[in-house]
């Protein structure tokens, strides 16, 4: 039974160049809370600084709240900034085997597993250049292929899954679906609202770190609009 | 497969072993990106040890009074301990800063890239090591048994260096100049630890070396290769200083886990 919920979520980034006098932090996420249950799909929408990007380093693991909780149950899997989890030296299809071999697989698992995933991300004679002579499109396509290939039950994105082409959009959400029809959840933050309407079931509107609303993706979107 | 699973990039040391194919694979990277396009590659590593080494040798092996047989073997061999110590001090201070792009990116635990990095200064102790035995094939160890102690030391020191790298990687992610000043530090303790020259010709002065920790440090590989006796004395304040790093490097590791995302 997958779930994924999050108990009032504080978290605060230092600033390093604060002056005497000035705050020394920046309130990024203040008390945020949702439940999702399997077959969720979560669109998080506001304007920039208002926490999204926050909000999915906190559920994913890689930044810890100054307060609150995360509750998740099923394997995540998450895809940040373009760049990030990758080993910018290494080919593209070395990278798929460094990620699977951190999820703990062994050397000939990871040689098997790593076939479906190159194939998938049709990246084809790319695979043997360095990730860094990529483009921000072909990097999406490395890592979305590697983070929907491992076990996922929990999907988070930022942003950038609009940076792929139009075909590749197409196959993205096609392999959305197919994940929340296996009682996954997925949780999305965007500025395409009309992807975001087609994908997600329910809907986040942050503002200033702080929950405006939270319930249908439709309504999340109008309310945003109208702020 | 349904895992209850509260994510938190922390030490959790069973993780970390279990990961150990990860980090292998990314040592191999940076091994590789090290010696990239070039021809003799990892072998530079030995080629330039041998040429420091063979230099020194001559070179202070004339100015000291010493026995060629006996200094060969001590600047060597404290050459070798110190460049893994100095391995680890250096890349210590940017083992959490040169990962930034894994730790922003993934929740994976912290101590991935501590042991990566000190593989690499293993792998160097390897290849550099090969020197010593070509050194002791020359001048060889008074007895041969005592001089196995001296592989004893080698686990110790590969702990030290995980907890010296673990706890300079935290401290220098957060204070910048702290990666200058330990570089400086490094240079200055290279001539004040007993390497060029021993303390013995000192004489009054010599005394010294012993309030240095890296005198003792080097004492537990070099004194069974060059005086065929077990330094009991240096082994039991190395294992002092073993166990106070752990526990200090794993206090401050502790107390600063959820920061080290902000810093790098």
């Amino acid at each position: 039974m997958t779930k994924l919920s999050a108990q009032d979520i504080t978290l605060k980034y230092p600033l390093f160049t604060a002056v005497r006098g000035q705050p020394t932090h920046q309130l990024a996420l203040d008390g945020v809370s949702f439940d999702l249950a399997e077959g969720d799909k979560l669109g998080v929408v506001g304007a920039n600084g208002a926490g999204k990007t926050s909000l999915l380093r906190v559920l994913s693991g890689v930044v810890i709240p100054d307060a609150g909780k995360v509750h998740s149950v099923g394997v995540v899997q998450s895809l940040m900034e373009t760049g990030l989890g990758i080993n910018g030296d290494a080919t593209g299809y070395e990278n798929i085997q460094l990620r699977l071999l951190a999820a703990g697989y062994n050397w000939k698992q990871a040689r098997e597993l790593s076939e479906p995933i190159a194939a998938y991300s049709e990246l084809d004679e790319y695979l043997e250049r360095p990730v860094d002579t990529y483009s921000r499109g072909m990097q999406l396509r490395l890592s979305f292929s590697i983070a929907t290939t491992l076990d996922a039950d929990i999907l988070i994105m930022d942003e950038w899954i609009g940076a792929g082409d139009a075909a590749f959009r197409e196959k993205a959400a096609q392999r959305m679906e197919e994940l929340v029809a296996a009682a996954g959840i997925v949780v999305l933050a965007s500025h395409n609202n009309r992807l975001l309407e087609r994908i997600c079931n329910k809907g986040l509107f942050l503002e200033k770190g702080k929950v405006r609303y939270f319930g249908d993706m439709g309504e999340a979107i109008r309310r945003y609009a109208e702020a | 497969m349904t895992v209850a699973h509260q994510t938190q990039p922390e030490i959790k040391l069973p993780a970390v072993i279990r990961l150990w194919r990860f980090w292998l694979m990314l040592a191999w990277h940076d091994w590789r990106r090290r010696f990239h396009r070039s021809l003799l590659g990892a072998a530079w590593l030995f080629v330039s040890f041998a040429m420091f080494v063979g230099v020194k040798i001559v070179i202070f092996g004339v100015l000291s009074a010493e026995e060629m047989s006996f200094f060969a073997v001590w600047l060597s061999t404290g050459f070798l301990i110190w460049t893994f110590i100095q391995a680890n001090l250096v890349e210590g201070c940017n083992v959490f800063i040169a990962s930034s792009r894994w730790i922003t990116g993934t929740d994976l635990p912290y101590g991935i890239y501590v042991l990566q990095s000190v593989t690499r200064s293993v792998i160097q102790l390897a290849l550099t090591g090969l020197v010593i035995l070509i050194v002791l094939a020359i001048f060889p160890a008074p007895d041969p048994w005592i001089a196995l102690t001296s592989l004893l030391s080698i686990p110790i020191l590969i702990i030290n260096g995980i907890w010296t790298q673990l706890l300079l990687g935290v401290i220098c992610a957060r204070v910048r100049d702290l990666v200058h000043l330990t570089q400086t530090l490094v240079r200055l303790l290279f001539f004040l630890t007993p390497i060029l020259w021993v303390p013995a010709s000192f004489g009054e002065y010599g005394k010294y070396a012993d309030y240095n920790p890296f005198t003792h440090v080097i004492a537990i590989f070099r004194d069974p290769l060059v005086y065929g006796t077990v330094p009991y004395v240096s082994w039991m304040i190395v294992l002092a200083i073993t166990i106070a790093g752990c526990a200090i490097s794993a206090l401050v590791f502790r107390l600063n886990k959820n920061r080290i995302f902000y810093w790098v």
